[in-house]
């Protein structure tokens, strides 16, 4: 049998966590093999799957055999995503090969036997942010109230009942969360199109929480804005303990979800009241990290150069996990 | 009242709900999402709109989904540029309105899937395997001059899985296997397709959307939805 002995990143340069990941790695004197998907034209992947997990990787002139392997930490695009691919189209070579890279990788980190920081089924259960919700109660903390609807009559009674309103995008497609104004009103008719997610405001302290393997790193966030991401009012972040009841549940959030990293946003009330408002299965750990020095980058390099063994649950189905998890929130 | 979801074009789906109108079967299809009507909330009754008409969820006694998810070209009707965005969302509140209805649902969602799990030919190989189901190998080549998917495959037969029933062969073993496989995979509606090698019946793949312009599948399949399959 193989020796299971390097790591695979699989992304872009220019992506700030897979950045600081091979920097993470070299600082640790980690053998690593980056797989840059600029490269994927100059890109072989052979997979075979039967009675075992099998295949040859070559980048460039170089070949790895898929079961060198032992952890893998996973941020690719989408193929269409990269000009080259996208301008070949859909009938052309390139997008053929592009794509079946894309699928072969994407099935290996499904299957394989090493470390996978995350595979693509657990990192789905992000794509529909109400099913995550309720994973996260059943697991402990509060979510806030909501409202998914295409009348607008609804959202108003809502928005009525609750004063303060935010919507958001219900996928995992990024949006900003924006409070509900009155300029508002007028444009509430255009809820019947697709249906809009409309949450109760919960005011507080924001707090963003990496959680490594069982490691845990929690920074404070103070600010003004609806959503601290996109806004241009000052952000002020501070690394900080959390109570160990709130780190546990973290824990127990992400391990529950087959999420060795994640990023947690939760919120504190003035009442004490912990709230969560969503799990990221690939979390964007180093805005956070530049500006808190919190070192995320090397707690994840250290986790995957522990590799193999670390990922005892193999196949994550949905009845395993969430499923169970789902009903016990459905029911409660 | 038995919805159906899947593209307003699928003639199966639209030839079912005509079969079934005695159970007041309908079609929801991404249409439907564009209609005001929906709401989902906590702790009040959720009410969805199926073939544009308002439905409370207590008025639905069984669901089946014919589609993966929505598409974006099922959207003409929405602005070019947000149907990617607006395919995304559709799909998403679906998930979470399949998650927590009771009736019977096939299959239940995953994050990843309207309809059971989004695994690939590779993983379901594997998934069989580990299940003790001989498998036939796959190979996935990605050559810049050729790219692949292969898997040597003789004479197939193709079994359906609906509850606790399999169709498609007599052969116990085989039904076995299938049945093992919708376990593992936890479905209830599956299609599995073995080939014979020396004798011996390997898997090769699965399907979480049958056949159903077969009328024995389709007949199981509304007996399952209809809350009538012996234990």
């Amino acid at each position: 049998m193989t020796e299971n002995r390097t790591i695979l990143l699989w992304g872009i340069p220019e992506d700030a966590p897979t950045a600081a990941m091979q920097d993470a790695l070299r600082r640790a004197n980690s053998d690593f093999i980056f797989l840059n998907q600029h490269a994927v034209l100059r890109t072989t992947v052979e997979l075979i799957v039967g009675s075992s997990v099998e295949g040859q990787l070559r980048i460039g002139d170089q070949d790895f055999g898929l079961a060198q392997i032992k952890s893998a930490y996973l941020r690719p695009y989408e193929p269409a995503a990269f000009p080259q691919i996208a301008r070949a189209g859909p009938h052309s070579r390139v997008w053929r090969h592009a794509h079946t890279v894309y699928q072969a990788l994407h099935s290996w980190s499904e299957i394989t036997d090493a470390l996978v920081v995350n595979r693509p089924d657990a990192a789905a259960v992000n794509n529909s942010k109400p099913y995550q919700a309720a994973l996260i109660e059943a697991l402990g903390f509060r979510t806030p109230r909501t409202l998914i609807t295409t009348d607008p009559a609804l959202a108003l009674d809502f928005w009525r009942q609750h004063e303060v309103v935010i919507y958001k995008s219900i996928s995992a497609v990024r949006s900003i969360v924006s409070r509900l104004s009155d300029k508002h009103h007028c444009r509430l008719a255009d809820i019947a199109n697709c249906p809009t997610q409309f949450q109760q405001y919960i005011s507080g302290t924001e707090y963003r929480v990496h959680v490594v393997g069982d490691e845990v790193f929690a920074c404070a966030i103070t600010t003004n804005a609806d959503d601290y991401r996109y806004s241009d009012k000052p952000v002020q972040m501070q690394a900080c303990e959390l109570p160990p009841e709130v780190a546990a549940t973290c824990r127990r959030l992400a391990q529950s979800m087959n999420l060795h990293v994640a990023g947690i946003d939760l919120r504190r009330t003035s009442q004490g009241d912990w709230y969560c408002f969503e799990v990221n299965p690939s979390p964007g750990f180093t805005y956070f990290e530049n500006q808190t020095g919190l070192a995320i980058a090397d707690s994840i390099a250290r986790f995957l150069m522990r590799g193999t063994g670390e990922n005892r649950q193999r196949y994550p189905t949905r009845r395993d996990s969430d499923e169970s998890l789902y009903q016990a929130a459905a029911v409660s | 009242m038995i919805v159906i979801i899947a593209n307003r074009r699928n003639q199966v789906a639209h030839a079912l709900a005509q079969q079934w109108a005695a159970w007041d079967a309908a079609v929801l299809s991404a249409q439907d999402l564009s209609v005001a009507g929906w709401s989902l909330t906590d702790g009040a009754t959720d009410a969805a709109v199926v073939a544009q008409q308002r439905v409370d969820e207590r008025d639905i006694s069984a669901v089946l989904t014919l589609a993966p998810c929505i598409f974006e070209h099922e959207l003409g009707h929405i602005t070019l540029e947000d149907r990617s965005y607006v395919a995304a969302e559709m799909t998403a509140v679906l998930t979470f309105w399949l998650a927590r209805l009771r009736c019977p649902v096939l299959n239940r969602p995953t994050a990843a899937r309207l309809s059971g799990p989004a695994w690939s030919p590779e993983k379901w190989v594997r998934v069989a395997y580990e299940a003790g189901v001989p498998v036939e190998s796959i190979c996935r080549t990605a050559v810049p001059a050729d790219s692949k998917v292969e898997q040597k495959m003789s004479s197939t037969v193709t079994l359906t899985v609906v509850g606790n029933r399999v169709l498609g062969s007599d052969d116990s073993r085989l039904q076995q296997r299938a049945r093992r496989l919708a376990q593992a995979a936890a479905v209830e509606l599956l299609a599995v397709t073995f080939a014979t090698v020396d004798s011996e019946p390997h898997f090769v793949s699965a399907d979480v959307f049958p056949n159903l312009s077969d009328e024995t599948v389709a007949g199981a399949v509304l007996e399952y939805l209809r809350g009538q399959q012996a234990a």
